[in-house]
């Protein structure tokens, strides 16, 4: 890996992690300075509980919103939290090479005696970074607005939160930096890595709304990711072992496609 | 005593893009303190062999050795010893053209930056600019700077001087005798044809992804060969010299001919006719190039 390119790369993105953390605080504040309120509204919690059970399963309602730690995985880290993180994921990893190639910024990085795998593997490095910043910043922000607020943590372990997300980032990263890699061109691969991870979501939500479907939760590894069960501290760690280490695989195809690869443009 | 390899080789090169594009079957080498001019019409292929020769892209027949490493499978080693300066520049977005030569500087392991700064001081180059802001002269100024800054012994050179006004362009041409005395190897791609005539010792033409001449420059420009433009009192006297004189183009009162050799037979074909004006035209690198072009069923010749 090539050190002061991982750097570079780092430094590059920090600007942008910086506001995507921001962006989620706010969104996290206004749900902690909500919660209070809601928790304390009955005829919700009756509206809720009138809902048919497979669409609360789908959606992650199930525990209404009696605790913070199921109203915030429930409101937050179920979709918006970790659709938005995936998609910072494949933006940046499209940009990383095939973006920087396509706009022949690359070229100049490439005539350095850094192999290409380096290169690969330091934006690998890099992402991994930005993932890591903005999922531990958001939930820093989200731990210490509960702080603020006054809100209970009791049973909310965030950690566990941050570390199923973290390896199912890293995976749906992976396979967005593989398909920069394999295509070389930035907008095919924001598509394609874009539209995997919304089959996987679909394959996922699909599971969750019907229980004759829920042989679909082996085809996906959002099944891994359940956050009222890993905020209330239960994580399938065996298959997230498995999904990091089908990361690492996805990245070694990666760097050695890229090292094969003819580049006729840029 | 064992002669030194070439510091550029390339044997049979070929990369076949389809549809007649590409570049087929080119050998050629470059020594060390050798210019080799790369000439060619826009897609003759010249970018394509640069580009071969860098080792991003992978040729389909024939092999580059640049210094001894393999141009593909050996290209980590071969970019210690080789600058390229692409015609189309691009460079990492960055906050600064400084930033841009500390980073590539890094990923280079560079320690020394003597010689990238007698680059900058030579082709003053503001280095607090950010690329994105910079005019087209001064990127390429920059893109010089970057590609180079380690002091490679062999260079790779597409269109250097593109956007250079006339005195950079100028000091170019005296840096690039003086690296050519250093003893590097270069191959450059040129549409300025007085820049290359000036600097190439040899000189190779493309056309259609082939190579069609490969002469020293000299031999190529025929320095020897003489073009006159004459003006007759009437076209009666034009005509008459064209039938002593088989080789003019006469048009009108006028005729264009050339000579290569002793001048006695136009003297004689003149005498006795009305000439009002003799005008001389010596051969040049563009005239050269056109004619072989012409020759190898190009157009515009």
């Amino acid at each position: 890996m090539s050190g002061p390119l991982y750097r570079w790369l780092v430094r590059r993105a920090a600007r942008g992690v910086g506001a995507w953390v921001v962006l989620l605080a706010c969104y996290e504040w206004l749900l902690i300075w909500i919660y209070p309120s809601i928790a304390r509204n009955h005829a919700l919690s009756a509206v809720m509980a009138g809902l048919p059970r497979g669409l609360v399963a789908a959606f992650g309602l199930g525990g209404g919103s009696e605790t913070l730690a199921v109203f915030l995985s429930s409101e937050f880290f179920s979709f918006i939290w970790i659709l938005g993180l995936a998609g910072f994921a494949a933006v940046e990893a499209a940009r990383l090479p095939a973006g920087m190639l396509e706009r022949g910024q690359l070229t100049p990085l490439l005539l350095t005696p850094t192999s290409r795998r380096g290169v690969v593997v330091a934006a690998a490095a890099a992402l991994l970074t930005e993932i890591l910043a903005l999922d531990a910043l958001s939930l820093l922000a989200a731990a210490l607005l509960a702080a603020v607020y006054g809100v209970s943590r009791a049973g909310v372990d965030f950690g566990l939160l941050g570390l199923g997300s973290f390896v199912l980032l890293a995976f749906l990263a992976m396979v967005a930096l593989a398909a920069s890699c394999l295509l070389a061109d930035e907008r095919s691969a924001l598509g394609v890595a874009g539209g995997i991870g919304f089959i996987f979501y679909v394959l996922d939500f699909a599971a969750r709304l019907s229980p004759r479907l829920s042989g679909l939760t082996h085809l996906t590894p959002f099944a891994l990711y359940r956050p009222e069960a890993l905020l209330a501290g239960h994580a399938p760690l065996g298959g997230l072992a498995g999904l990091a280490l089908a990361a690492a695989g996805l990245l070694a195809l990666a760097a050695e496609w890229f090292s094969r690869l003819d580049l006729r443009m840029a | 005593m064992a002669v030194p390899a070439p510091a550029i080789e390339a044997a049979d090169l070929s990369y076949d893009f389809g549809g007649g594009r590409g570049v087929f079957d080119l050998s050629f080498s470059v020594d060390r303190g050798e210019v080799l001019g790369w000439l060619g019409p826009n897609g003759a292929g010249k970018t394509t062999t640069m580009r071969l020769l860098t080792g991003l892209m992978r040729p389909r027949r024939g092999r580059v050795r640049l210094l001894g490493h393999d141009a593909w499978s050996g290209r980590e080693r071969a970019h210690r010893i080789l600058g390229y300066l692409p015609g189309e520049i691009g460079l990492p977005a960055e906050s600064s053209g400084g930033a841009v030569l500390d980073l590539l500087a890094a990923m280079r392991g560079l320690r020394d930056r003597a010689y990238e700064r007698s680059l900058v001081d030579r082709f003053e180059l503001d280095l607090r600019a950010a690329p994105h802001c910079l005019s087209k002269g001064n990127r390429q100024k920059l893109g010089l700077v970057a590609a180079l800054q380690h002091d490679p012994p062999v260079l790779l050179l597409d269109e250097p001087t593109s956007g250079f006004d006339p005195l950079m362009q100028e000091r170019f041409v005296a840096w690039l005798l003086e690296e050519k005395r250093r003893g590097k190897a270069i191959l450059l791609s040129s549409h300025q044809f007085s820049e290359v005539e000036r600097t190439a010792d040899r000189i190779a033409v493309l056309r259609q992804g082939r190579m069609v001449a490969l002469a020293e420059t000299g031999f190529l420009a025929q320095r020897d060969r003489r073009g006159y433009h004459l003006r007759f009192g009437g076209e009666a006297d034009a005509q008459r010299f064209a039938a002593a004189y088989p080789a003019a183009r006469v048009r009108g009162c006028t005729a264009e001919v050339e000579v290569q050799g002793p001048l006695r037979p136009l003297v004689d074909a003149l005498a006795g006719l009305e000439l009002l004006s003799l005008r001389e035209r010596q051969q040049s690198l563009e005239d050269a190039f056109l004619r072989i072009y012409a020759a190898a069923g190009g157009e515009g010749a």
